[in-house]
């Protein structure tokens, strides 16, 4: 694996609410808060050169895995999504791409009891995943298959 | 001004044999380190390998902030006008980043960018410090061209009152 410097991006609004952005790059093992701090200076001194006004900015870390294509055939328009339970009545999905047609029985239901996705809902509930508002998954509650419109 | 930070979001990108691509994206609690992080995401590579017939290309993770109190954009002020910042790096290449509404005072008659101007002058310095470097990790060290230029205004910036009245 390769991790690639950290880019972080400013974006910006005009008067017309127009959003622009700028990338700028710090070395891959620069921590989080000092990337944020980095960033925070850089969208400041920034912003006394611009007529727009900051609305975010963001730190994103990219690890290259493998630039091996899958030797078997794979549809990334269909999906495996499993959904959390992270409050009181309150739920989260997320999906894996081109999941392996044994997954599914004969009416295309996951069957919850394969390895492969048990060792997928482990994974999530170890305690560092959570929801976009950082609930905490709590507990897994179903799983279902889906399929992209393709483009 | 009002930052908040988001949660972060861990985005795997997956490609299948026809080399299309489809991303899957988890959120990871919100004080979670870097080194962390990676550690879980790569926890998941396996996983996600084990249950798709796709392949894990690579996978970012994303910090965001925002803003939630903005101030005002100056008047006139518009994106696509772009003030350019070219730099010469350790490594000697060149590395560019831009400015976007870039302030008028800065722009010289001439469409250079004084880099003596008091609103600039920051921007340069924050950059040639730490931990600004390029994509290859090589320090900015000279900065050698500034300059505005003009993006073209994309379909969805015009302005949606554009058509004159009765039309």
């Amino acid at each position: 694996m390769i991790n690639a410097a950290a880019e972080i991006v400013l974006s910006f609004r005009d008067s017309r609410g127009s959003v622009g952005r700028t990338g700028l790059t710090c070395p891959p093992d620069t921590s989080i808060d000092v990337a944020r701090a980095a960033a925070a200076d850089a969208a400041a001194a920034w912003q006394g050169a611009s007529n727009a006004a900051l609305v975010q900015y963001s730190v994103t870390y990219r690890t290259v895995v493998s630039d091996d294509k899958p030797e078997t055939v794979a549809d990334a328009g269909i999906a495996l999504v499993l959904t959390f339970l992270v409050g009181p009545e309150t739920y989260t999905a997320v999906k894996v791409y081109a999941p392996k047609a044994d997954i599914f029985d004969a009416n295309g239901d996951v069957n919850v009891s394969d390895d492969r996705v048990i060792g997928l809902i482990d994974a999530l509930l170890s305690g560092a995943f959570c929801d976009p508002f950082g609930n905490a998954l709590l507990s897994f509650v179903s799983a279902h298959k889906e399929e992209d419109r393709g483009t | 001004m009002a930052l908040v930070n988001l949660p972060p979001v861990v985005t795997f990108v997956l490609v299948d044999e026809t080399n299309s691509r489809s991303e899957s994206q988890f959120s990871i609690l919100p004080a979670t380190t870097v080194a962390d992080a990676r550690t879980a995401a790569n926890g998941l590579i396996a996983e996600i390998q084990a249950a798709s017939d796709a392949a894990v290309e690579s996978y970012s993770i994303t910090y965001s902030t925002v803003e939630t109190n903005p101030p005002a954009p100056g008047p006139g002020g518009r994106v696509e006008r772009k003030g350019n910042l070219v730099f010469r790096t350790a490594a000697g290449k060149i590395n560019r980043c831009t400015i976007p509404a870039v302030k008028d005072e800065i722009v010289l008659s001439s469409g250079r960018l004084d880099e003596d101007n008091a609103a600039l002058a920051p921007v340069v310095t924050r950059l040639l410090a730490a931990p600004f470097t390029d994509s290859n990790g090589a320090d900015l060290v000279t900065l050698v061209e500034a300059y505005e230029t003009f993006r073209t205004t994309t379909k969805s910036q015009k302005p949606t009152d554009r058509k004159p009245d009765g039309a």
